[in-house]
């Protein structure tokens, strides 16, 4: 039974708490940055260039506070794995950031949601145009949905084939001979695998992965821009699939297995790519291994060269790109000055001035001004290996991830896809309808919705 | 009351710890790993064979030279100081906070009667069915709308008003204290606060003691509160802040492993200290 006395300590204790709310909210910790310039207006930066990137990003930042008197950038770094998640629910809140950096497959989805703001609210048709005329055409491409322009980037990133030389020459292959088709590429391959004496792998000449970076090679594509639908049976895409499953009909899957569980632990990063061990003689990458290797293995002895054309409609100088754009949600409070920051560091206003900052981040340019631009010739002279992607760059054959909002499912769907194909569980041809099935039912279900 | 040790012949002892010892191997293979990198140079990290595939041996985890430095730079890479202060800071009262209101609340379920009491406490189970994805949306809107966003706020507050979980293990473990205690205090003229303060929580120390723990170690390793509520650096707490290690493209691991030694030896420390009472506390509340 609860006393008079109890009743009246418990209702005292509970005031005491409600008291401690009140004091917390009384206290209310504020966490506002401690600004540099607090006279401007203020332009919040979030980006997800953790580590050493910080820095790169914080001298990007300061140039730009100090080239003009009107804005202060304040740049907030962000744990990748939270990232999106932080955003949208800050979007939700109406307490978004000004401009985000990103990199991952979510600007058709957060176009069409209405999460980000289109560039023509902001800039005028003649600066968009001239913007476009300026910029190589994927990169208006990939910041373009449904014929708006939500995401300028500020670099690139194309992948090819990076070789050791050395391995090159131990079994008579010339280092100096870019292929001229992927037969000379499996040709190479196979000269360049090594076996013990019980037949297990030693060394892996070349193993292909990334599905959709080796379409355009092949004459393939995701997307026909023609009628806006997304193409996935293909021959070509049906080609670079098969070519793919043939090594690993060639090399064996359990000893491919065998092989690749012996490596280290695969998480991706620069230290444990089996290119630098020498267990991998040529690997598909992307240029940031560049700067890379120039870090964590200076003496590394390598070379890079385009991916040469595959199949019977193969072309020359192809690839997917990919970049890091930046994006202005809706609700911020000072798209203006993010606007201006997003062209101070993408070039747009000063390709010259830009350049050094592609620089300081190994970035590919956004324009053929910036990669000519002196500054980013002198970083080239110092890793003469940028070429090679340099000379990728204006190409036609270059393409990009389809502009679709299940632009993301498509990608984490075809990359299981791949899995299962390379591990022999399914065969190209159905492998690539029943994907075309699974994004259909998912556009339908999207399209059905309210 | 402890449970008589068994009696083993001195060789089964000793076999019998042998095999403990190889079985807590694996276990402890991750942690030797991170102590290990946490003193090697970016280089030594993952070993590198000219060709072919580098072999993991045992000499791979004695790094050579080893590079003390690696703790000094770590700790001047992010501020730690900071983050540890803030840490400690939201710990010492979400430990406070969650224990006490826990306890509170328990002892109402555990030995008081009120109308609807079964109902409530099941509805209180069921909150801790709710996957935290599916609240976050709307306690986030809800703390942005009070103007608690940027602030500790939302990784404090709703942890002063009881925590499922330890409402659930204290409720048990109140209900195996004998009511009878109780009953003869009440029958004494004590109130339910002096019997809730004076015999309840001095024979609760276990319980209250395992709560403590987890409260301490989930605020410790909380990484989303921060994430989502936190915007400025200087507020920032060890398990968010050693996310800056982690790079874009490639990850400082000599220095992150630097950084995560120093994060998990607190954790490690307490858990020694503590172990006794945490066991105690959990078998109490597990078994009648």
């Amino acid at each position: 039974m609860i006393t008079e006395r109890s009743k009246i300590i418990f209702k005292v204790l509970g005031a005491a708490l409600l008291a401690i709310g009140l004091l917390f909210l009384a206290f209310n910790p504020s966490s506002q940055v401690t600004r540099a310039y607090p006279d401007r207006e203020e332009v919040v930066f979030w980006h997800m260039w953790t580590g050493e990137w910080t820095e790169v990003v914080n001298r990007i930042v300061k140039r730009f506070n100090e080239s003009q008197e009107e804005y202060e950038v304040v740049a907030l770094p962000i744990p990748r794995s939270g990232a999106d998640f932080k955003f949208l629910l800050s979007v939700a809140g109406k307490t978004p950031p000004d401009v985000m950096a990103q990199w991952r497959s979510v600007l058709p989805a957060w176009a069409s949601q209405g999460v980000i703001m289109p560039f023509e609210d902001l800039m005028s048709p003649e600066e968009l145009e001239a913007m476009k005329e300026m910029v190589y055409p994927v990169v208006w491409d990939i910041g373009s949905y449904d014929g708006k322009f939500y995401g300028l980037s500020v670099g690139l990133n194309i992948w090819a084939l990076y070789y050791r030389p050395s391995h090159f020459v131990e079994v008579g292959l010339d280092p100096d001979r870019v292929f001229a088709s992927m037969d000379e590429l499996d040709a190479a391959s196979e000269k360049l695998f090594r076996f013990d004496a019980s037949g297990n792998i030693l060394r892996i000449g070349f193993l292909p992965q990334h599905f959709h970076g080796w379409l355009p090679s092949f004459g393939g594509s995701l997307y026909d821009w023609e009628s806006g639908e997304v193409t996935l049976r293909t021959p070509a895409n049906l080609a670079a699939l098969e070519w793919m499953q043939g090594y690993t009909h060639r090399y064996g899957l359990d000893r491919i297995i065998r092989f690749n569980s012996s490596l280290q632990s695969g998480t991706g990063g620069t230290m444990d790519w089996p290119f630098i061990s020498g267990a991998y003689s040529i690997a598909f990458d992307g240029q940031w291994r560049v700067e890379q290797l120039a870090r964590y293995a200076p003496n590394l002895d390598y070379r890079v060269m385009p991916v040469p054309p595959g199949g019977t409609e193969g072309l020359p100088q192809a690839g997917l790109v990919a970049a890091t754009f930046m994006i202005i949600p809706e609700g911020a409070k000072n798209p203006r000055g993010a606007m201006e920051f997003i062209k101070f560091w993408s070039g747009i206003v000063d390709p010259d001035r830009a350049a050094e900052f592609y620089t300081w981040g190994g970035w590919l340019p956004i324009s053929q001004e910036i990669a000519e631009a002196p500054a980013y010739r002198a970083y080239v002279g110092r890793y003469p290996q940028f070429q090679v992607f340099l000379d990728i760059l204006p190409s036609p054959n270059l393409t990009i991830l389809p502009p679709i909002v299940e632009q993301n499912y498509l990608m984490d769907r075809m990359n299981q896809m791949e899995q299962r194909v390379l591990r022999l569980s399914e065969e190209p041809e159905p492998a690539l309808q029943g994907l075309m099935i699974e994004l259909e039912r998912e556009m339908s279900k999207r399209r059905e919705r309210p | 009351m402890s449970t008589p040790a068994l009696k083993l012949p001195r060789g089964l002892r000793f076999g019998v710890h042998i095999l403990l010892i190889l079985m807590a191997i694996p276990c402890i293979l991750p942690l030797l790993w991170m102590v290990s990198t946490s003193l090697k140079t970016d280089e030594q990290v993952f070993p590198q064979a000219t060709e072919g595939v580098a072999a993991v041996s045992i000499t791979d985890f004695v790094p050579s030279p080893v590079k003390w430095s690696n703790y000094p730079e770590a700790l001047q890479a992010v501020p730690f100081g900071t983050y540890l202060k803030n840490t400690l800071f939201l710990c010492f009262l979400n430990v406070v906070c969650a224990v006490f209101s826990s306890a509170m609340v328990a002892y109402g379920f555990a030995r008081t009667e009120f109308r609807g009491k079964t109902v409530l406490f099941v509805i209180m189970l069921a909150t801790m069915m709710l996957p935290p994805q599916v609240v976050m949306i709307p306690t986030f809107v809800l703390f942005q709308k009070i103007g608690w966003y940027g602030t500790y706020m939302p990784l404090i507050a709703p942890y002063c008003f009881g925590v499922p979980f330890y409402i659930f293990l204290m409720t048990q473990f109140f209900r195996n204290i004998p009511s009878e205690i109780s009953e003869a205090a009440r029958i004494d003229g004590c109130s339910e606060f002096r019997i809730f303060f004076s015999i309840y929580l001095p024979l609760s120390f276990p319980v209250l003691a395992t709560c403590m723990l987890f409260q301490f170690i989930s605020t410790w390793n909380d990484f989303f509160g921060p994430l989502i509520y936190l915007n400025d650096p200087s507020h920032y707490t060890i398990a968010y802040g050693l996310q800056q290690f982690v790079g874009a493209f490639d990850g400082q691991w000599a220095l992150l492993m630097s950084g995560a030694t120093v994060f998990t030896i607190p954790i490690i420390i307490l858990f020694f200290l503590a172990q006794k009472t945490f066991i105690q506390g959990i078998s109490t509340t597990g078994g009648k």
